[in-house]
């Protein structure tokens, strides 16, 4: 699938956004709590604006979220703007102080699983395809949940950081969260890897019709020139290419972010540990831009099977 | 409403012959015509006399080779490719507007053009490519089974099927309904033994598609013991004289 900067911008962020809510419902944000809900408010925001880039009619946005019994695009919207709302919600009764302090927390708690579920339904979206063999699979979404949780989780670190100091049982749930998101990343990988078009029972003959299983190549297009189908749905990146950007992803996703949260936890001087904690957010986040290009660029569709084929010309 | 409806009495659908069709493109043409020239909003054309001409069709045809492992010569398939108005249509159930419908009299899949925000998941959904964005309308556009000219009385009798099956000089493309095991359709799904495409994308498309027949084998040329075939050349009781006089010149060249 070609990767459309704004799809890869809409699920990083509004993933980072959601993931710092549901951090701050468990009672992770720092005092004053009102920055930690700005950022996530903007980055959520921000994340929903871009997506409507993806549109060819964004004035006729409004109405997806009309079908939320049967679409999980209209679900997401759904279950974002609800959380959002509820989560303004929240901190302006923190704000002023009202209900008491059982309610906001389970209200907090509510909305943490709401977050959740919008951030599940987001990688749904994906994932209920079985157009694309690859994303087909619960993995697609617990690996979005898994990085929203880790990309919100280190902005939450940072935060503290810069305000307090850093929550020793904080730190080490998230670096470990951090590793397992990666893990399962690897995990995706791995399956996806086998998952081609032909593992998932789509081969060129079944696209066509045809009763045998001889080989076919394409003699003719139906178009010379590039169309909405090729420009979207076929994608073509080279091997080594991809392996050279997953490894980018892990070293600077993974690997560096980890070295650094090491580094912060065990200096003693704050200013250096603050830096540490950006500087892996950081990284982190341009770590997930790399995971999630490839996410659409290594895709498969399978109207390719029309338009390309592994026969080879006798 | 993107939940997909009861399933209908009646439905509407294509049956494509690829032993028939002969890649000639008069199908295309004729789908990009009609929905081009008449009311509604046309289909776009981009830059249609420049160097990179685009834009939506509704019916694309390819052609490929089969290559037989069996050492036959290869075979030729074109393959025209449109909506398959799938009982089981994901782009339906994907749609985030309740844009893309499945109509609940005849099963025609649809997409309602003041709805659609041109997300474009529905292409996505398709396993088959039947959906294209038009880049001027901003809106998602299919194969409409010609629900424009079916029921229109304004057109002669002979006109009230899909433009395409209209203009297919080669009897590859037939309309009716698939629910009927009386109507053509359905018979010649059963006599050439019609098929889904992509069965394992569990769509099941209501359009069938009848592979190509098997060939006539091709007989070793005359003079091979292998020619099983009666051959005139060799029956002595010819009757003309003339006849086994030529007959006997025959076979002395074919020696040669």
């Amino acid at each position: 699938m070609h990767p459309a900067p704004s799809l890869i911008i809409f699920t990083v962020f509004s993933g980072l956004g959601f993931g710092i809510i549901v951090w701050f419902c468990l009672g992770a944000a720092p005092m004053p709590s009102w920055i930690t809900a700005v950022l996530a408010l903007n980055f959520c925001i921000t994340g929903l604006i871009a997506s409507t880039f993806h549109l060819a009619r964004p004035s006729r946005a409004w109405r997806a979220l009309s079908q939320w019994r049967s679409s999980w695009l209209s679900r997401e919207g759904v279950l974002a703007l609800v959380t959002l709302f509820a989560f303004t919600l929240l901190n302006v009764m923190i704000y002023f102080d009202a209900a008491t302090q059982t309610i906001r927390t389970i209200f907090s708690f509510l909305i943490a699983l709401l977050a959740l579920a919008t951030v599940f339904a987001t990688g749904m979206i994906y994932a209920q395809l079985r157009t694309v063999p690859r994303w087909h699979t619960m993995l697609t979404p617990c690996c979005f949940v898994a990085f929203s949780l880790t990309s919100g989780g280190l902005l939450v670190i940072s935060l503290e950081a810069a305000g307090m100091g850093m929550a020793k049982p904080l730190l080490t749930f998230v670096s470990t969260l951090l590793l397992l998101s990666w893990a399962l990343k690897l995990v995706w990988w791995y399956r996806a890897d086998k998952t081609t078009l032909a593992a998932a029972g789509s081969t060129p003959a079944s696209a066509i019709g045809l009763t045998s299983a001889d080989p076919v190549r394409v003699l003719d297009t139906p178009h010379h020139t590039p169309n909405y189908l090729t420009t979207e749905m076929i994608f073509q990146i080279g091997r080594k290419y991809v392996t050279l950007l997953r490894c980018a992803a892990l070293l600077i996703g993974a690997l560096l972010p980890l070295l650094f949260l090491v580094g912060a936890a065990t200096t003693p001087d704050p200013i250096r540990a603050l830096i540490l904690f950006v500087s892996a957010m950081g990284l982190h986040w341009l770590g997930l831009f790399f995971e999630r290009w490839l996410f659409f660029a290594e895709s498969e569709h399978v109207v390719g099977l029309y338009y390309k084929t592994d026969a080879k010309p006798t | 409403m993107t939940s997909l409806p009861p399933p209908s009495k009646v439905k509407l659908g294509l049956v494509i012959d690829l032993d028939t069709c002969v890649g000639c493109h008069a199908c295309a043409i004729s789908c990009k015509e009609w929905n081009s020239s008449f009311y509604g909003a046309a289909l776009t054309d981009v830059s249609p006399y420049g160097a990179d001409p685009s834009g939506p069709w509704l019916n694309r045809i390819h052609s490929f080779e089969v290559l037989p492992e069996s050492g036959e010569p290869a075979r030729t398939v074109h393959f025209p490719r449109s909506c398959l108005h799938c009982e089981d249509a994901p782009c339906v159930t994907v749609c985030p507007t309740g844009a893309s419908y499945k109509r609940a009299e005849d099963g025609i899949v649809l997409v309602n053009e003041d709805d659609c925000m041109g997300c474009g998941l529905c292409a996505w959904a398709c396993p088959y490519g039947a959906r294209e964005l038009d880049p001027t309308a901003g809106v998602m556009k299919k194969c409409t089974l010609c629900i424009d000219r079916i029921d229109n009385q304004n057109l002669p009798e002979q006109d009230r099927i899909p433009a395409c099956v209209r203009s297919c000089p080669s009897n590859a493309r037939h309309f009716g309904d698939l629910n009927d095991p009386n109507a053509k359709v359905s018979q010649l799904v059963a006599e050439r033994g019609g098929v889904d495409l992509m069965p394992e994308q569990r769509t099941r498309p209501v359009n069938k598609y009848l592979p190509p027949r098997p060939r006539d084998t091709l007989l070793a040329p005359i003079g091979d013991p292998t020619n099983k075939a009666p051959s005139t050349n060799k029956s002595p009781s010819t009757a003309d004289p003339v006849k086994h006089i030529f007959n006997l010149v025959d076979r002395f060249f074919d020696s040669l």
